[in-house]
């Protein structure tokens, strides 16, 4: 019998999790119209359980298409999960109905990656941030006081309330939607790849802002980006996602020192250095994996991984690996490690 | 609001609205200038109407039959007598009444119908397929169609002209509800709890109103050209109100000897469409300019 998918990724004695997801998937059946016949499922997200801490930082790592973005929007039932369980304090926010996921919202919240999509162009950046204590009902006085303190906390003037989405520079927009993201004063937010569209000038910003916030607000970070650069600098733990499931997950020193899963030293590898020689001591288990991510509408049998993995054995073809805990805190799902 | 000033800071900075950037940029726009120009004319005669053309446009004067446009008849007169400065400037407010009438359904209905089978995936294959089966037919066979079962009124040539092109307006509306749906904006208001009519109202339907206008100024030509062609064939406002439809009707008989009863509710129509394609035309430019290539 193979253990139960909710296998624990958080050793015993870490602080209690924010937010636990169990099993978690989403298979997007692709219907062609009713006169067409099913064309297949494509897995987006494919049994993923893992935890998030209080007051922790998960980065949540892949290329793009490997279902990151819809595992962080299932989180907040912006995408209804096709199976498993999210639980938020131990309350499974899946079994919520309308007005209790209403309630609830308001702990979490999204933080976009288009600074130029996130915003609805005809609504004054009053109007934007206001709109979710609007929706909940905050009395005027009350929205307008803070909608003042969410601009101050992301550090925009009080002057530009009247002003419209298209006068802003793109971080300044990310800002904007930080702020509206603050104003129901969430615990939990899901930063959806909120740098990868700004220079990198202005990421740095944002992202510091990001880590001021949390320390401020005592906030909890899912943080999806598609480098692991990002992640380094703003992480705890590190989760990486190859083709809808995970591959590795482990507190970021770990995973960057000792990365165990094939892909995770694919993707530390591709990271750019400043002076090469650095990385010359690693040479010897440092490769660039080649070709494409299959699609998820045919994801291979086995590991997912063994079509591009260097280390690929036979059992790999054929038996999925199960995310095993080769070092403590540190989970990884490949058959070069026992438990697998 | 006076209660706001004294939340924030001294001096707000005052941005300008994405719809009063669009107006600027209108009004530097030739063509939709020149468009409303034209328009305005025929809707300045329509509202006008009982002051500039005081004579009955029904009173027949058989002795002053084909008087030619002159002094004593701005526009001359038909083969009974009567005023054409009447008969086309009273025409004028009837279509432009029924014009506005047809937009005005086109704007509720099929905006109705487009955001809902836009938002609500499921409603869209039952919709659409109604919609596809009306707009099989063409426009003007469906609108004769229709006013043949209804009779000849002007009030079943509007709902003809309403039932012919409301699945046009739907099918534009869905296409870009559809558009606007996926934008991270309604996610992120989905996001903070808000529930699916505010959503349509604040988010989606402001977002998708740009080829629903540009639509709607063309449809008001199309209304007002079928409107005179079913006129035309009999099918309109009954004789002897007039339309510019049922004066042209008449005027074909004397079309040698009397050219202006023809030519001039002619030109009134042509005036008519061609100010409003040009306004089209401008505003589509300004608010929607990938519909250029559809067109």
């Amino acid at each position: 019998m193979p253990p139960p998918a909710s296998a624990p990724t958080v050793p015993p004695d870490a602080p209690a999790a924010l937010l636990e997801a169990q099993g978690l998937t989403k298979h997007f059946p692709l219907a062609g119209g009713w006169l067409a016949r099913d064309h297949g499922v494509l897995h987006a997200v494919d049994d993923v359980s893992f935890a998030i801490l209080s007051g922790e930082t998960l980065g949540l790592v892949g290329e793009s298409g490997c279902g990151k973005s819809t595992l962080g929007r299932m989180l907040l039932r912006l995408i209804e999960p096709t199976g498993g369980r999210v639980l938020f304090e131990g309350r499974d926010i899946l079994a919520l109905d309308a007005r209790g996921l209403r309630e609830q919202r308001r702990v979490m919240q999204i933080i976009f990656q288009d600074p130029y999509g996130a915003l609805d162009p005809r609504l004054s950046v009053e109007a934007i941030v206001r709109e979710p204590l609007d929706v909940h009902g905050v009395a005027r006085q009350e929205a307008q006081r803070r909608v003042a303190e969410a601009l101050d906390l992301v550090g925009l003037s009080r002057r530009y309330l009247g002003r419209f989405p298209h006068e802003f520079s793109g971080g300044q927009r990310q800002r904007i939607g930080i702020a509206r993201a603050l104003a129901l004063r969430p615990r939990f937010i899901v930063c959806d790849e909120p740098v990868s569209a700004l220079d990198v000038s202005v990421q740095a910003q944002i992202v510091n802002l990001l880590q001021d916030l949390q320390a401020e607000l005592r906030l909890t970070y899912l943080f999806i980006a598609h480098d692991l650069a990002v992640v380094k600098h703003i992480a705890d733990r590190v989760a990486v996602m190859y083709l809808g499931k995970i591959a590795e997950i482990a507190a970021k020193r770990a995973l960057y020192a000792n990365p165990l899963h094939p892909y995770t030293q694919a993707l530390i590898a591709a990271v750019p250095v400043l002076r090469p020689a650095d990385r010359a001591h690693g040479r010897a288990r440092r490769r660039l994996v080649g070709g494409e991510i299959p699609s998820a509408l045919h994801p291979p049998p086995g590991c997912r991984f063994h079509t591009r993995c260097p280390h690929v054995m036979p059992v790999c073809r054929e038996r999925e690996p199960r995310l095993a805990e080769p070092e403590p805190g540190q989970f990884v799902a490949c058959h070069l490690y026992p438990g697998s | 609001m006076p209660g706001e000033a004294a939340v924030l800071d001294a001096a707000p900075v005052r941005g300008r609205s994405p719809a009063a950037e669009t107006l600027g940029r209108l009004l530097h726009h030739r063509l939709f200038v020149s468009g409303l120009v034209l328009f305005g004319v025929i809707l300045a005669a329509a509202v006008l109407a009982p002051v500039i053309a005081p004579a009955d446009p029904t009173r027949i004067a058989m002795r002053q039959k084909f008087l030619p446009p002159g002094a004593g008849h701005l526009f001359g007169t038909d083969n009974l007598g009567r005023s054409l400065w009447s008969r086309v400037i009273w025409g004028a407010q009837l279509s432009v009444l029924m014009g506005l009438a047809v937009v005005g359904l086109n704007a509720v209905f099929g905006t109705a119908v487009g955001a809902l089978a836009g938002y609500y995936r499921r409603l869209d294959n039952v919709l659409m397929r109604i919609n596809d089966a009306l707009m099989a037919f063409p426009a003007i066979l469906l609108a004769i169609g229709i006013t043949a079962v209804l009779g000849p009124s002007t009030g079943d040539v509007i709902l003809a002209l309403a039932i012919v092109y409301i699945p046009r307006t739907a099918r534009i509306v869905r296409s870009s509800v559809i558009v606007v749906r996926e934008m991270e904006y309604v996610q992120a208001a989905r996001a903070c709890g808000a529930g699916d009519w505010r959503i349509l109202r604040r988010h989606i339907l402001p977002n998708s109103m740009a080829p629903l206008i540009v639509q709607l100024s063309f449809l008001f030509a199309y209304a007002v050209l079928t409107e005179a062609t079913l006129s035309f064939l009999g099918l309109g406002a009954v004789p002897p109100t007039p339309t510019w439809g049922n004066i042209m009707a008449e005027g074909r008989q004397y079309m040698v000897e009397a050219p202006w009863i023809i030519a001039i509710p002619g030109v009134a129509l042509m005036v008519t469409v061609l100010g409003l394609n040009m306004l089209g035309d401008g505003l589509r430019d300004v608010l929607d300019p990938r519909l250029r290539v559809q067109q």
